[in-house]
């Protein structure tokens, strides 16, 4: 790749994911292959870390090394109801959330969970992000439970999934995916401002809530007169 | 005599053998819940007051736990329960023909939390098919590992995921006047923590800005460390297999561990006596909570940490190395020890599948346990995972969870199983840190900041969510005890010399091999069952805690745990008006009191397929990689 315009930052790059037992999903390491590929400028201090832990163990790795960055861009596979192999990039700007939706998402990630809406919110909350942090989010194809894994299903997508986020050697639309997510990286890494449309802005609201954590739904009042079998459907 | 219900009976020398003159003796009555619906039926008649209760998901983890009750507000009374693991968990079906070595690292993904512990109850299982004999070093380092998790997991279920229910944000909500009498009460144990009144304990216990909620996120992470400076590596260790571990210990090693943990000394005697304030408040307050959660005292635990100088991996000595562990395997019925044994044990489990999304097996080609003692054709030796998702129906199938029972009983799995059973037992090899009575457990714990103090463990008059929770303290001293006395082996190993921690094995290119790892999980009982056949997996079985607790009703009607201890819990909540702003908090102190992890229970099924995916078993569907 070609050298990119300076900026001097310190700049951490974190890959959020984590699914090193399937073999057959090989895009985040090939991305961070092709991010240490890239000519950084040497006046910036870029690093590309994988964030593959619980949002708990990165905050409190971040506590315990006070590592101090001036920009931090997060990229992580995401649902957010877009075309497969779209890239977001939009600018995080916190917010305020209750303390019982900051609870439920630490519930998940005290409990091996990894994903990039719990990390901003619990990394928000214990006050580890520097001003500028960047979510690059792609949008995965549109996954049942068991893509990814099994060759029959892949098969019934008719290399869907394989067109996407790659398989074996990458196809050409994952390396257009990971092309495209590497030049958002580097424009968001590198990018003097973070200002304008470029960057849209992503808040705790925007984010999709999980479920409750213990939400009590009262799912139909038992009337005396109506038949019971028919209130016992969830 | 341990059976009462099985048709099993034992000669002189105790080897079990089936009762003559019984012609089917593994049969059983399947009842359909029509009383049941009768009775709710005529209840509603009378009154309007009932409500269909869903708390969905229980557990954050993968959405996984789902329970349903039937509520009558009026009466403050739980009808009817239903527990259900939602997803399909389907590990057995993963392992099916693959090499044995792969099984400890494919089972550990069962967990997010705690993955070391199905590695190393792989190891085991393997260990003892192929009879491979760890070095002492081997097994004592995987000892420390495994209390190091426990050391995670109980202070993060007590602080994290249990601990906001008792917070003031909770109590102030649901129960106004417990927290007003709270403000005033006095800690009993303020030498110990610093608080002098209970409600300070409750403020410390909010989340997110509590300080024992904060406290607890911290030391995860000095139990994690410790954890990483044996394992390489947290949740998913690379380093435990069959016949050992492979890490590299030194001196130096140990010296850092010690540091780390050393910090649990004290927190552990705040643990106990943080809890011991809190619940004998609540009892204060309100003896209604003594009914919260309440069960009759059924459960069984495997016990764990091996005595370096006895596990040899045999199935034909597991009682003799069973009884030496540093906790004591065993099941209590109705209160009472009815075994030590682990072959007993193994011989009274059976797994039945009419209330799940599973086929019945039909083959049983294992009639006894490599001793001779019968076992069922419902033991998980002969079991054989044939999902079969289908519609919720209450009455026949709503579950991805089978029932295991011991003696066709259910029971209960948990953290202060082993504590339990350990005190009743009177079994433990000498220790200086702690001991078994018959009727308590001694932790003798030495002095950091605080002083040295002896707690004492007895067990409780009533056993309810309190109790459990109480306990899963205790165990928390218990944990680090026990990790005193093999950090101070290991030394005394790696003095003599004695550092292999390994041995080698090889993989027998055919022949028929079984196996069973008996171990525990933080949140208790954990086995794994293997059939080796010509040098791959024929069968694999888990069996977890939360499969054990949150099981879906018997063939012959009697309810899981999670299911009876909502159904003895009464409504203890006051600060209702109507179903509109019911908390049900009381259900879910009980629910959360056995530590539910669905991870260990539920994992993904793909329709029209035999296969399954672990895609999110540690991860959420976001993972990049």
């Amino acid at each position: 790749m070609t050298p990119v315009a300076a900026a001097p930052r310190d700049v951490l790059i974190g890959l959020v994911g984590y699914c090193q037992f399937v073999p057959s999903y090989p895009l985040g390491p090939e991305l961070k292959a092709r991010l240490r590929r890239v000519a950084w400028p040497q006046s910036d201090n870029v690093s590309i870390s994988e964030m593959n832990w619980s949002p708990i163990a990165i905050v409190q790795e971040f506590q315990a090394s006070a590592m101090g960055f001036d920009r931090i861009v997060l990229v992580a596979l995401a649902d957010r109801q877009l075309p497969p192999g779209s890239v977001t990039c939009r600018r995080w700007k916190g917010g305020q959330l209750a303390a019982q939706a900051v609870q439920e998402r630490i519930f998940e990630a005290v409990t091996g969970v990894v994903n990039l809406d719990n990390l901003l919110v619990i990394g928000e909350h214990f006050g580890i992000w520097p001003q500028e942090v960047v979510a690059i989010e792609a949008q995965g194809p549109e996954a049942g439970l068991g893509d990814f894994i099994l060759s029959e299903v892949a098969a019934g997508q008719q290399g869907a999934t394989a067109g996407v986020v790659g398989q074996g050697p990458p196809s050409p639309e994952a390396e257009r995916l990971m092309d495209g997510i590497a030049a958002a990286v580097c424009r968001a890494a590198l990018g003097k401002t973070l200002q304008g449309p470029e960057f849209p802005a992503l808040t705790a609201q925007d984010l999709k809530p999980p479920s409750d954590l213990c939400h009590t739904r009262f799912k139909q009042r038992r009337q005396p007169s109506a038949p019971f079998h028919d209130s016992q459907a969830m | 005599m341990c059976f009462q219900n099985l048709p099993i009976e034992f000669d002189e020398q105790g080897n079990a053998h089936l009762k003559e003159g019984v012609s089917n003796p593994y049969s059983y009555e399947t009842r359909t819940v029509e009383e049941r619906d009768r009775m709710l039926e005529e209840i509603a008649k009378k009154n309007g007051q009932i409500h269909d209760v869903d708390f969905d998901p229980v557990t954050r983890v993968a959405g996984a736990l789902a329970f349903h009750s039937t509520v009558d507000l009026e009466n403050r009374k739980v009808l009817d329960t239903a527990s259900m693991a939602t997803l399909f968990r389907g590990y057995e079906v993963i392992l099916r023909g693959r090499d044995p070595r792969d099984a400890a690292f494919i089972s550990s993904r069962a967990c997010g939390v705690c993955g070391g512990v199905h590695a190393t109850t792989s190891a085991l299982a393997i260990e003892m098919a192929l009879g491979i004999r760890p070095p002492p070093l081997g097994i004592v380092i995987r000892n420390l590992m495994l209390s190091c998790e426990y050391l995670y997991d109980n202070p993060l279920h007590l602080f994290i995921l249990a601990g906001p229910d008792f917070s003031e944000a909770l109590v102030r909500d649901t129960n106004p006047e417990v927290w007003h009498r709270a403000q005033t009460a006095k800690a009993k144990y303020t030498d110990i923590h610093g608080y002098v009144t209970i409600a300070e304990i409750m403020t410390d216990l909010n989340p997110l800005t509590g300080k024992l909620y904060l406290e607890a996120l911290e030391m995860t992470r000095v139990a994690r460390e410790a954890y990483v400076l044996l394992g390489g590596k947290y949740p998913h260790p690379e380093t435990v297999i069959p016949g050992g571990v492979t890490t590299t210990v030194t001196t130096t090693t140990l010296s850092e561990f010690y540091l780390k943990l050393k910090t649990f000394f004290d927190y552990s005697k705040r643990c106990i006596r943080i809890w011991d304030d809190v619940y004998d408040f609540l009892y204060e307050a309100n003896p209604e909570y003594r009914r919260v959660g309440e069960l009759p005292v059924n459960m069984v635990d495997f016990g764990q940490w091996d005595h370096e100088d006895h596990y040899d991996a045999t199935y034909q000595n597991c009682n003799a190395w069973g009884e030496r562990r540093w906790s004591t395997p065993g099941a209590v019925v109705n209160g009472k020890l009815a075994t030590t044994r682990l072959t007993d044990l193994n011989v009274g489990i059976e797994e039945f599948i009419e209330h799940s999304y599973y086929e019945q097996w039909r083959e049983y080609p294992f009639k006894t346990d490599p001793l001779g003692n019968p076992i069922s054709p419902h033991h998980p030796w002969n079991k054989t995972t044939i999902p079969k998702p289908g519609e919720q129906n209450w009455k026949q199938r709503y579950s991805w969870s089978c029932t295991p029972t011991w003696d066709r009983l259910t029971f209960e799995a948990g953290a202060y199983a082993r504590v339990y059973i350990s005190a009743l037992a009177k079994k433990l090899p000498p220790s200086n840190y702690f001991s078994s009575t018959g009727s308590s457990l001694v932790l003798n714990i030495p002095k950091d900041k605080l002083p040295a103090v002896q707690l004492e463990w007895k067990v409780p008059k009533m056993w309810n969510a309190f109790e459990r929770n109480r306990a899963r303290a205790y165990a928390v001293a218990f944990n680090m005890m026990v990790t005193m006395e093999n950090w101070v082996r290991a030394q005394d190993l790696l003095k003599r010399g004695e550092t292999q921690v390994a041995t080698p094995f090889k993989i027998p290119k055919d022949g028929q091999h079984i196996g069973v790892g008996f171990w525990g999980a933080g949140r208790g009982f954990l086995a794994h069952w293997c059939v080796i056949e010509n040098g791959v997996l024929a069968n694999y079985q888990i069996s977890t805690p939360s499969t054990v607790n949150a099981c879906p009703k018997t063939p012959w009607g009697k309810c899981g745990a999670y299911e009876q201890a909502v159904l003895n819990t009464p409504i203890v909540e006051s600060n209702f008006s109507d179903a509109d702003d019911f908390k049900g908090i009381d259900i879910l102190r009980t629910l959360r009191s056995f530590d539910p992890c669905m991870p260990c229970t539920t994992h993904v099924m793909v329709e029209g397929s035999d296969r399954v995916v672990t895609r999110e078993v540690t991860t959420c569907a976001c993972g990049i990689e």
